[in-house]
């Protein structure tokens, strides 16, 4: 149980800076992580670095705090590194992400954040997929689909592993 | 984190009904996928690309013979906003060798030997297939 689960909306000035901060850190962490090369010619295959951040907001501030956090994230990635198509792909993957993981987190009563991860990376990917397919007007990408089921997983494993450690750094 | 309420702690702790759910999901996924790509990598070894199309929106733009080429040749696709897209067009396959997007992915350098795969270029709307098919056969666009 987390011992202060604070109140949302944020008239707590704490709480807004905290949240800000966050939001700062997976900026950060979105953009340093868009630098690197893509590793394989797939489209939203990708480590996903910076929701460790929104994984850390979701367990530290609950649901509603995470998808503030993660909408911000979206919203200023697409204005600072992408175009505003590809806030579609962030928007539908971290929002249908973000679902997956609240129901998950509650069928595994909130203890393996890896696995509720693993779930979150899948279910982005299938999110990401089908906006491509909608974009695209076409099947192609499905071809894709086991390999992002694949690196969804893993990399989904991964973020989750990251965030498990840095919980247990207490925020102050 | 909290204690649980059986007294056999000193027993080797078995894991919950719903963690032991989702792994086996997880687990049967990462399988399936596997299965799946080892298979569609089987299939399509031995068939070298013959018909190329070039989709945008969704709408065909070209399709390529590529077993009647037989000099190499480019192409330049120009979309919406200075879009541009330049295609390598050789005998036996095509890819793109030089785009203004903001990823890059379609011209990654892995596209111009695994064939089977479809070049996508997200901004750009673009979807490029290289089928083993003869010109004929129905556009199906399997995995």
């Amino acid at each position: 149980m987390n011992p202060k689960k604070p109140n949302f909306p944020l008239s707590d000035v704490n709480l807004l800076t905290q949240l800000s901060l966050l939001t700062a850190l997976s900026l950060g962490i979105y953009g340093l992580e868009s630098l690197l090369p893509p590793l394989f010619p797939i489209p939203g295959m990708k480590l996903g670095l910076a929701n460790i951040i929104t994984l850390v907001a979701l367990r530290r501030y609950g649901p509603k705090a995470c998808a503030l956090v993660l909408f911000v994230r979206c919203l200023l990635a697409a204005l600072l590194f992408g175009q505003m198509l590809s806030l579609a792909y962030s928007i539908a993957g971290g929002f249908v992400c973000l679902l997956a993981e609240l129901l998950i987190d509650r069928l595994l009563k909130q203890k393996a954040l890896y696995l509720t991860s693993s779930f979150g990376g899948l279910f982005h990917n299938l999110g990401q997929l089908a906006v491509a397919c909608l974009i695209t007007a076409s099947a192609a990408p499905l071809t894709f689909l086991p390999y992002l089921i694949i690196a969804g997983i893993l990399t989904g494993c991964f973020v989750g592993l990251c965030s498990h450690f840095l919980l247990r750094f207490p925020l102050q | 984190m909290e204690k649980s309420s059986h007294p056999s702690s000193n027993h080797i702790k078995k894991p919950e009904p719903a963690t032991a759910a989702a792994c086996a999901v997880l687990l049967l996924l990462l399988c399936g996928s596997a299965l799946a790509l080892a298979l569609s990598a089987q299939k399509s070894a031995s068939a070298a690309p013959q018909i190329a199309r070039i989709y945008q929106d969704g709408e065909l733009l070209q399709e390529i013979d590529l077993s009647k080429v037989t000099e190499r040749y480019r192409i330049t696709l120009e979309g919406e906003d200075g879009a541009r897209n330049v295609l390598q067009v050789e005998p036996g396959n095509l890819y793109v060798c030089e785009a203004n997007c903001p990823d890059r992915i379609c011209m990654h350098p892995s596209l111009k030997s695994h064939t089977n795969l479809p070049i996508i270029c997200l901004p750009h709307h673009l979807v490029i297939t290289r089928s083993g098919e003869t010109a004929d056969a129905p556009d199906a666009i399997t995995w």
